[in-house]
């Protein structure tokens, strides 16, 4: 129960990093592609949650918690595979959504930039809550010293 | 802190009573050197016997079946497996650190985030030891977080 409590939690701050993320690149890109004067409906909205939703489902391929340990290489793979999940999920929906045209080259290469950048985000950001745990750890090991 | 000492009848136990307001770390290792009374691993090397505290090992690691002690500069062989010595260890300074190892709380340096959810743990020696995600919990419970 409480490894599914975990995969929740983990799920839940994925799904808020990457929708932060997406918000941050679709303001970029339709700054650029579309004009900063352009208006965009409220559709959008459900839009970007949408592929966020289906985006953090992706995560499952990650493991988590006190799940079976996963070599480097395994990891490494599967990190692999939910970039390329994650290309599928966004590029698949973006079509769909119209958010860009397939004939336009630099369109598609925008939503390329526009993914990796959101994956680099989203990494940096569990690298980071990572390396702030790993100083809570740090400071209780010095006290625990009595350093 | 009162210390009070009472002598015990002919054939009564002796008993240790400790009246406080909370357990917190110096009582908790002064109750585990109590419980664990000067328990000293048996381990070997070169075909000697060698008796160690286990707090100056720093790890022990589980390799093709055997289980060695590693200390700061020298490594012995144990005869306990792993899942034996986690029982005897002092529980509040050893902790699982992969299915191979446990690791000495007392002699990490520092730790660091690696991939996958791992941590990397420098120990006061230099070396490196690989703390597994599925037990950065209990880690994390140990240091009080």
């Amino acid at each position: 129960m409480s490894h599914m409590i975990k995969r929740m939690q983990d799920m839940l701050a994925m799904f808020f990093r990457i929708t932060t993320g997406i918000v941050f690149v679709t303001a970029v890109y339709i700054g650029i592609f579309w004009g900063s004067g352009s208006e965009i409906g409220v559709n959008i909205l459900w839009q970007i949650l949408m592929v966020s939703a289906l985006c953090t489902l992706g995560s499952l391929l990650l493991p988590c918690g006190a799940e079976k340990e996963v070599s480097k290489r395994g990891m490494l793979v599967r990190m692999i595979l939910y970039f390329i999940y994650v290309n599928a999920v966004v590029l698949g929906c973006g079509l769909w959504f119209a958010w860009f045209s397939p004939s336009k080259p630099h369109m598609l290469a925008g939503m390329e930039v526009c993914i990796i950048g959101v994956f680099a985000i989203v990494t940096s950001v569990s690298y980071f809550s990572a390396y702030r745990m790993a100083e809570q750890m740090n400071r209780k090991l010095r006290e625990r010293k009595g350093e | 802190m009162k210390i009070t000492i009472l002598d015990t009848d002919p054939g009564e136990e002796e008993e240790l009573i400790l009246k406080c307001h909370r357990i917190d770390d110096s009582l908790r290792n002064l109750l585990n050197h109590f419980k664990q009374g000067d328990t000293k691993l048996n381990v070997y090397r070169d075909g000697e016997i060698y008796r160690i505290p286990p707090g100056e090992i720093y790890y022990f690691e589980s390799v093709d079946q055997k289980v060695f002690a590693y200390c700061r500069t020298q490594v012995y062989e144990t005869k306990s497996k792993l899942y034996e010595l986690e029982r005897e260890l002092p529980q509040h300074d050893f902790l699982r650190a992969t299915k191979s190892s446990i690791l000495n709380l007392n002699k990490i340096k520092s730790l660091t985030p690696a991939f996958g959810g791992r941590f990397e743990a420098v120990l006061d020696n230099g070396e490196k030891v690989i703390i597994s995600r599925q037990y950065v919990g209990s880690l994390k419970e140990k240091l009080g977080l």
